[in-house]
């Protein structure tokens, strides 16, 4: 009687088994490229969408190019440097979306950067911070390794005086004496926690291929509007605050979708 | 020739070529990707009678290495983008480790923003710079290599050229028992830092027991500068002379440098500065964080007056009707603060 019983369990257990290995085995992940809708077992073996975000740093709609002079708002201004930090550049589908947790240190001439893996399907938004988080921006760059963007920089994106990063750094020279020629040091030094923006644009993109790339077109002209660059050219933020909220507040309108 | 190749292909022989051909191979690896190992030998801070327990960070505790390596790199003009400056050209230690320049000379000939402090006791502070804006030495000693003004270098940049280097990289093993990086650089300049401990002046010296080391008008000075009336101790208490506050002492009616406004953007701060040790202070003209103040006599006559009446000025500082030889008594405590042994000790001074 008991070794019918155990028999019959042990059949049981064999049968599902084999039923089980008879299943269809594909990518359950409804994100993945390779999503099998008929797939009733895991394959383990998922193909994700990898983002691309591009920058392009232009002067209006041209590239920017250091050393070149350029006039902005009437003044001779040329540049040696502009970087900033974008956090946590994320795709979004109606407040849902892949965060990516990623600090990127965008600079001109570096056009494009690698997000990682997202998940297929409609991305209606993009958003992103220009700047690091409080908690972030009071760490100290010499906790992570030198790949890092956080880590050390040249020229430098952090205050070691104010303990905190420079969100955005535009160096260059402008025109003082109205001579058409670039003659005093321009520095643009942005940080703090409250001058942290997020910005967002609708981007209503489909992402169906393994490699997507969605471009934005930065325009520092922009960043210096309502600004008489030849008489207002440094802030270090905490010392000519005024002028840092001025540029500070231009910085969502320079970004655009290419 | 058949007896050399037979020689040869004796296998033992064979066998001990091999074998002395991987051990020079062997060997030569050894020489060239050997660090020294971690030498953890604590450093022993001697804490002179009447300073408190200096606090050390928990990722860097005082060893022998790191105070080593920090001094030889506190000695060292790489640390500047020219290699003109160390930190020892501001820092100078017959100076008190300050310099006689209202503002500092930074890299070809470059201004900086204020008047550079003495770094005795700097261990003791609870944050840097005069704003107070800098939460630890290890992060301080960035702002001057970094400053355009000063020695105008990049740490990164720093770091990519002395990583490498045998001396470097050597110190950097023994000391933290990794390659060199910027933390091992900032941690051994402040471990070196923390050695410049130093209370022996007559000061000390009388209150651990020899009253006769200050003069009469010294030891009247010490009475005013603790009393109710004149109250200096108020804001520079003993044992380090400072409470380490931030406070606008109405140097100003308008402040060109607006001190710890530029770090917390609030109004009241404007013309806050961070409260400096009076130990060693008769070493240390110019005075103020611009330099300002030549002497001693201009500062003492500064509070005398009671300042120039900023909004945020501390409403410690009001006129204090000093007469002229409670000025120079005020003066002669001050000079007893002074520990001359400074100016010479030899376990600061560069190694020859």
């Amino acid at each position: 009687m008991f070794s019918k019983k155990l028999l019959t369990l042990i059949s049981t257990i064999a049968l599902a088994i084999l039923v089980q290995s008879c299943d269809n085995a594909g990518c359950l992940d409804q994100g993945a490229l390779n999503y099998d809708p008929e797939a009733t077992e895991d394959s383990g073996n998922c193909d994700f969408p990898e983002l691309r975000l591009g920058m392009n740093i232009n002067i209006g709609t041209e590239a920017l190019v250091y050393n070149n002079v350029y006039t902005i708002g009437g003044v001779a201004v040329s540049f040696s440097n502009v970087s900033f930090y974008v956090s946590n550049p994320r795709v979004m589908t109606d407040g849902v979306g892949d965060q990516t947790g990623k600090y990127l240190l965008v600079k001109a001439g570096e056009a494009e950067y690698d997000l990682g893996e997202i998940t297929a399907g409609h991305k209606h938004m993009l958003m992103f911070e220009v700047g690091v988080d409080s908690v972030t921006n009071h760490a100290n760059p010499e906790t992570y390794e030198m790949e890092n963007p956080l880590s050390f920089q040249s020229p430098s994106m952090h205050w070691s005086w104010d303990n905190g990063y420079i969100f955005v750094r535009i160096d260059g020279m402008v025109d003082t004496n109205n001579d058409g020629t670039p003659d005093e040091t321009m520095e643009f030094h942005i940080g703090k926690d409250s001058n942290l923006k997020t910005i967002a644009f609708e981007v209503h993109q489909e992402v169906d291929t393994k490699t997507e790339l969605i471009e934005l077109d930065v325009d520092v002209a922009t960043f210096f509007n309502g600004i008489d660059l030849s008489t207002d050219y440094v802030t270090h933020t905490g010392d000519f605050p005024d002028l840092a909220n001025a540029v500070v507040a231009n910085i969502t309108s320079m970004f655009s979708l290419n | 020739m058949k007896g050399l190749l037979k020689f040869i292909k004796n296998r033992s022989v064979v066998l001990l070529g091999v074998w002395l051909t991987c051990l020079i191979g062997l060997q030569g690896c050894q020489a060239e990707d050997s660090f020294p190992v971690l030498d953890n030998t604590p450093y022993k801070l001697s804490i002179p009678a009447g300073l408190p327990k200096m606090p050390i960070p928990d990722n860097n505790d005082l060893t022998q290495a790191r105070v080593e390596f920090g001094k030889l790199l506190f000695y060292d003009p790489l640390l500047s983008r020219d290699s003109s400056l160390s930190c020892a050209s501001c820092h100078v230690q017959h100076e008190a480790f300050a310099d006689k320049n209202p503002i500092s000379v930074g890299i070809e000939g470059r201004t900086g923003l204020r008047n550079v402090p003495s770094i005795i006791n700097v261990g003791y502070h609870p944050y840097f710079f005069a704003e107070g804006g800098s939460p630890s030495l290890e992060q301080q000693l960035i702002g001057p290599i970094e400053d355009p003004n000063e020695m105008g270098f990049n740490a990164r940049e720093l770091v990519l050229r002395l990583m490498g280097r045998r001396k470097y990289e050597d110190w950097a093993w023994k000391a933290y028992g990794r390659s060199l990086d910027m933390f091992v650089i900032s941690h051994s300049l402040a471990s070196f830092e923390r050695t410049l401990i130093a209370a022996n002046s007559p000061y000390d010296q009388a209150l651990n027991g020899d009253s006769t080391v200050m003069s009469p008008s010294q030891w009247r000075g010490y009475e005013l500068f603790f009393s109710d009336r004149v109250g200096c101790g108020g804001c520079h208490p003993a044992p380090l002379f400072t409470n380490f506050k931030l406070e606008n002492i109405g140097q100003y009616k308008t402040y060109e440098d607006k001190g710890r406004y530029r770090v917390s953007l609030k109004e009241e701060d404007i013309g806050k500065f961070k409260i400096p040790s009076l130990r060693n202070v008769a070493l240390t003209a110019p005075y103020f964080h611009d330099g300002s103040h030549t002497s001693l006599d201009e500062v003492i006559e500064h509070f005398n007056l009671g300042g120039l009446g900023h909004p945020n000025q501390s409403p410690a500082i009001r006129p204090l009707g000093l007469s002229r030889s409670e000025k120079e008594d005020l003066k002669a405590f001050l000079v007893a603060l002074t520990d001359s042994s400074i100016l010479s000790e030899a376990k600061w001074a560069p190694n020859r």
